[in-house]
């Protein structure tokens, strides 16, 4: 009986101990990520104004996430978002899996081959967009390189309606294939050479082995990628606030640029919370989506 | 943004920057803060040590206003030292703070004024961004402290301080003017035997640009360059319909709806788009994605004019700079003769105290001095004093230097003469939205993916809409 108290309050003086090493974190976890969620969770059914000052507000219900499917600017944005999100993702897989598999088989210097296609990723997002800002100017290498291929009059690219979202999307992909083509090398590292000896035996082509061994084999690694590049694209910034600030027009806003223009140039803290919580549902309901959906495809 | 996978090292980082950046004061969570924190305590050191000399009881005044450059914040720093210098007696102190005068930066001074008394005095550069300090309790009622001294702002500064009033309240001190002014090559001008104008119509403009224009290629010279610069890209068009409209140049009367149906906006931007059209200036696609500045384009000799006197300090930096013409001012032109009203422009740097100040007392003297007396040294970096208690040609001499940058007779009718007819703002409802409307139509005109009618029809439509809205 002695005993097994003497043992629960050292159970509890450890679990104590766990609990004050997590406390830091979770204290900064709570102030400056659950607190403010929570706080935008009620921002979203306001009307405030940051300059009003805190507490200063009306509650409006509704009214912010019914606004937003008649505003323009939101409806571009959501868009731009999606197409954006649709390109970018399955081309950087996509190119990511081919490069990491041909580097592997064919490549002569693979390490600073690997490591040149890393360098944009490590590199500062705003530096590279600036680079890029210049690669697109009418003197830049991009535009001289399209002339040289005997295009007369080459798109404005970043000026231009139709050719700036594909242009920052070409940004995006060219920094971010680097990552996901080392995530993919080191799980092709990890495959069990024993199935592609017995593949050789069978007579299997090059083509075969790949579709019928790498890629499913690389399935788990396939589905990490795809759910961490969707999210990060839902929430891209960065790039296209240095690039195009959203234009020409609204041809390049995004959702989280519409939100910080929303809270920040026009003060209107409840919609922009809306918008937040908004696009935070559509990356939740994908990933959901997603995490349901693995079973089909993916296989460890 | 809210994602859960992020959180943890989010919470990681935080925690660390909690542990190391927290030193017991009242941060207000905001990252600036804490380096608003380490600069105050430097003065905090500084302080001490004169204060075994000086036994009167120092007070300290946070200052903090939107000047950029090394050049801005010394002529900054004379006006802080004269006005220590004044107040030595009663031990008053300034410390000078700088933001970035965008939107981040204005954000950073509103998140320390919500946070405490960390600033004291401050700037605005509008009197829309005043207003909604004002509302929002960030800016002191200085109607008591008026009354106290009897200190008649309007005496000083003229009848426009009635436009920066809320309510009949004064929100600020206005301590500078600003006359918006086309910025012109007179060597080009000379060349081209035009003379300086001193009032212009669209049509007169036109044919100046289209006679400084000349060259091709990368020897090219524009007879005009259209300033971008900021966040309002197609700023230069209301610059110039505003000489009709005033300050209210999106409005019609009671501000419910937009006036973008009026023919002088169509003639306004009939004439831009010429100009970009016919190649008097760079196109509007090379000036966003090439980033041209007035510094590229006009103090390089590329472009003959330029709009916007927001130029000014880099023609007077003429090392970074070098140039050897002479620099000339002119108004901006108007669509005829008769709608020739208004100047845009008006008052620039508004004063404000912070309500939760512990000096307020304090904090007012350095107004008063900055307004009446202190701005003498803004001059030098072209700000015009606001206030009457200075004497014209002082002011014109600081201004323009003694190196012979300027043309004195037009810098002192277009840039430096205080007297005119300002275009004040006095509708303020949706602004930014209807300015990011009216910008992304003009671009579209811009760019030849609308026509003038198209654009400024759709503009009207989109605008009133926004309005209708509550």
């Amino acid at each position: 009986m002695k005993n097994r108290r003497f043992r629960l309050s050292r159970q509890l003086r450890t679990d104590i101990t766990g609990y004050a090493f997590l406390l830091p974190n979770f204290a900064g976890c709570l102030t400056f990520t659950i607190i403010p969620i929570l706080c935008s969770l009620v921002f979203s059914f306001t009307d405030w104004e940051y300059t009003r000052g805190f507490g200063n507000w009306n509650f409006v219900g509704l009214k912010n996430y019914i606004d937003m499917w008649t505003d323009e600017w939101f409806l571009a944005s959501l868009k731009n978002t999606l197409l954006y999100t649709a390109s970018v993702v399955p081309v950087t897989i996509l190119l990511a899996l081919i490069l990491s598999v041909l580097i592997d088989k064919y490549c002569i210097g693979k390490l600073p081959m690997r490591l040149a296609m890393l360098m944009p990723y490590f590199s500062s997002t705003v530096a590279v967009a600036i680079v890029w800002v210049m690669m697109y100017s009418s003197f830049g290498p991009v535009t001289q390189l399209v002339k040289w291929i005997g295009v007369e009059n080459p798109p404005k690219w970043l000026a231009d309606y139709h050719w700036a979202l594909p242009a920052v999307i070409l940004v995006t992909i060219w920094s971010t294939v680097g990552f996901a083509m080392m995530i993919y090398t080191s799980a092709i590292q990890g495959l069990p050479t024993e199935l592609y000896e017995a593949a050789d035996i069978d007579g299997a082509s090059e083509l075969d082995k790949f579709f019928k061994l790498t890629v499913p084999f690389l399935s788990p690694t396939t589905f990490y990628l795809l759910i961490t590049n969707i999210i990060s694209s839902f929430q891209v910034f960065t790039t296209i606030q240095v690039m195009t600030g959203g234009g020409p027009g609204n041809s390049t806003s995004v959702m989280v640029s519409y939100i910080y223009r929303s809270a920040f140039g026009y003060y209107k803290m409840g919609y922009a919370s809306a918008m937040a919580w908004i696009l935070f549902l559509m990356i939740f309901l994908v990933t959901l989506i997603q995490w349901n959906g693995q079973k089909r495809w993916v296989g460890y | 943004m809210k994602k859960r996978m992020v959180c943890s090292l989010i919470s990681v980082l935080l925690a660390g920057a909690m542990l190391t950046g927290c030193g017991g004061s009242s941060a207000s969570g905001d990252g600036s803060s804490s380096a608003v924190k380490e600069s105050s305590d430097a003065g905090g050191t500084a302080k001490t040590a004169a204060a075994e000399e000086n036994p009167p009881e120092e007070v300290t005044i946070h200052f903090w206003s939107g000047l950029s450059d090394a050049s801005s914040q010394e002529a900054q720093q004379r006006l802080i030292d004269a006005f220590e210098e004044k107040y030595k007696d009663k031990g008053y102190k300034v410390e000078a703070e700088s933001f970035v005068n965008d939107s981040n930066g204005n954000l950073k001074l509103e998140a320390n004024l919500l946070g405490g008394d960390e600033i004291d005095v401050y700037v605005s550069y509008s009197s829309s961004t005043l207003f909604k300090r004002a509302e929002g309790n960030l800016a002191l009622d200085l109607t008591d402290l008026c009354q106290r001294d009897g200190f008649d702002i309007e005496s000083y500064a003229g009848d426009m301080m009635e436009y920066f009033r809320k309510d009949g309240k004064a929100y600020c001190l206005p301590v500078s003017l600003s006359k918006f002014c086309m910025v012109l090559n007179k060597d080009m001008f000379d060349a081209a035997g035009i003379e300086i104008p001193e009032s212009w119509t669209y049509d007169e403009f036109l044919e100046v640009c289209k006679k400084l224009t000349h060259g091709e290629g990368e020897d090219k010279v524009y007879g005009m360059f259209w300033n971008t610069n900021g966040g309002d890209k197609s700023a230069y068009a209301h610059y110039m319909s505003a000489k009709a409209f005033g300050g209210d140049y999106y409005y019609k009367e009671g501000g419910t709806e937009t006036n973008f149906d009026d023919p002088i906006w169509q003639k306004t931007i009939e004439l831009i788009n010429t100009t970009m059209q016919e190649g008097y200036t760079p196109t509007h696609a090379d000036t966003v994605t090439e980033k041209l500045t007035q510094e590229s384009m006009f103090l390089t000799g590329r472009a003959a004019m330029c709009n916007g006197s927001w130029v000014f300090q880099s023609i007077k930096d003429t090392q970074t700079y070098p140039h050897d013409f002479v620099t000339a001012f002119a108004p901006f032109p108007a669509v005829d003769e008769e709608h020739n009203t208004y100047i845009r422009g008006g008052y620039q740097d508004l004063l404000s105290i912070n309500p939760r100040s512990e000096h307020i007392d304090e904090a007012w003297e350095f107004m008063k001095f900055y307004m009446n007396e202190g701005a003498l040294y803004m001059a030098d970096i072209g700000r015009i004093p606001a206030s009457n208690t200075y004497d014209n040609e002082e002011i014109a001499a600081r201004v323009l230097g003694s190196d012979g940058l300027f043309d004195e007779q037009s810098a002192a009718s277009a840039l430096i003469d205080p007297s005119g007819n300002y275009a004040v703002s006095t509708i303020l409802e949706k602004t930014p939205q209807i300015t990011d409307v009216f910008q992304e139509e003009m671009e579209a005109v811009w760019t030849g993916n609308k026509t003038v009618e198209e654009g400024l029809a759709s503009a009207k439509k989109r605008g009133d809409e926004i309005l209708a809205k509550e």
